[in-house]
């Protein structure tokens, strides 16, 4: 069996190749992939991802992925917030799939964003830990899932 | 279900590696959860070929004004996407992107004093036929600098993003360039745990794809993770 290219961090400057648009370079592409998830979103999912020292991480990407309905969105998280910005739809499936690179993360980390209400049923999680892997509701239509990729509040990464 | 084996993550840098400050504060500390691949990691979004535009994998001319063209050596990087199991992965999306040959990225948050090359935007795309082989056109991009120790330079590489037909095949890595000396000195690169995966990242001069009075080639082949075959599959150079 062959073995896999090893990974590398993205960097700082990921948003040159995977949202050129977006990180005012335009002239590449008429719109950058992910930048439209459906036709007609009925939910907005924003959040913001943060450090071991609780500083807000301002240079990742963060892709998400909706096996159900075919969607698949990619969001910077912005440069002065932090915050990331998905509109989509709820569909069947209880969770989206989530996908974080940035500089320092050497190889991307995978999570998934359970809506409220939804027990995340992945053998040997821990329940306590369990909810960090589940969005809160922010007002109608809105949802809320920050992440945190160190610390007492670090975010369940799965290995996929 | 389970139709992906487990990721071989002796493979791939761990997420912490000192000597790369910036994954001190950003690398999880709990192990990872393992679980079984399942529909949401075994399918993925699938881009047409129509996503590709007529100069997206010519980064010498798709940011320069017209009759215009990137300043450096001019090359062509192509290669093979093949799954673990050795078969071709048609149809992935290569997302590259890439200093210009001062070493100087065409990025807001971007300081070092090289000068930005008015012809040269630094990113394209490119999507792999049946076997499985990608090609584009490009300059070498230059080292640079950059705040991690005293004296930190970045070995010349291309950013690669691909993406297989499965979620779960997701990889981001980067292409360097054969006898390139700061590969060694590079935490980055020395955060793969072995020479072979070292190896494995750095291209290789391949004067058989190179354009005569044009452009040199470098060969870079990539692995994704591969999908089991099913019982189905009746393919004797498999398994």
């Amino acid at each position: 069996m062959a073995r896999e290219t090893p990974s590398q961090t993205a960097g700082p400057y990921v948003h040159i190749g995977l949202m050129p648009n977006a990180a005012g370079i335009a002239g590449f592409y008429g719109q950058d992939i992910g930048s439209v998830m459906v036709s007609d979103p009925d939910v907005v999912l924003t959040g913001c991802i943060y450090d071991g020292d609780g500083a807000l991480v301002t240079d990742a990407v963060i892709e998400v992925w909706q096996a159900d309905i075919g969607a698949f969105g990619r969001s910077a998280a912005d440069a002065e917030t932090g915050e990331y910005r998905f509109e989509t739809r709820r569909a069947e499936d209880a969770f989206l799939t989530l996908w974080i690179i940035a500089r320092g993360i050497n190889i991307g980390v995978h999570t998934r964003a359970y809506w409220p209400g939804q027990v995340p049923d992945l053998p040997g999680l821990d329940g306590t830990r369990a909810q960090t892997m589940v969005m809160r509701e922010a007002g109608p239509g809105a949802f809320r899932f920050d992440i945190h990729l160190q610390g007492p509040e670090e975010t369940v990464f799965l290995d996929v | 279900m389970n139709e992906f084996p487990p990721r071989d993550r002796a493979r791939h840098p761990p997420a912490l590696y000192e000597p790369y400050k910036s994954t001190r504060l950003r690398a999880p500390q709990q192990p990872l959860l393992q679980m079984p691949t399942g529909p949401a990691e075994e399918g993925g979004p699938v881009f047409g070929p129509d996503l590709i535009g007529p100069q997206d994998a010519d980064l010498i001319h798709n940011f320069a004004a017209e009759g215009g063209a990137a300043i450096g050596p001019r090359i062509v990087v192509h290669g093979r996407v093949m799954d673990e199991f050795g078969r071709p992965v048609p149809g992935a999306l290569l997302e590259v992107w890439q200093a210009n040959a001062g070493g100087r990225y065409r990025h807001k948050r971007e300081g070092y004093l090289a000068p930005l090359d008015p012809y040269f935007g630094g990113c394209g795309r490119v999507m792999t036929g049946d076997d499985g082989a990608y090609r584009f056109h490009t300059i070498i991009p230059g080292a640079y600098p950059w705040p991690n120790g005293p004296n930190s330079w970045r070995p010349a590489h291309i950013h690669f993003s691909l993406f297989g037909q499965a979620f779960a095949q997701r990889l981001v890595t980067q292409m360097y360039f054969e006898g390139d000396p700061l590969i060694p000195l590079c935490p980055i690169v020395q955060s793969v745990p072995d020479a072979d995966g070292v190896a494995a990242l750095t291209a290789t001069l391949d004067m058989d794809a190179a354009v005569p009075m044009d452009s040199l080639a470098y060969r870079f082949d990539i692995v994704l993770r591969g999908r089991r075959q099913t019982p189905f599959e009746n393919n004797p150079e498999g398994l």
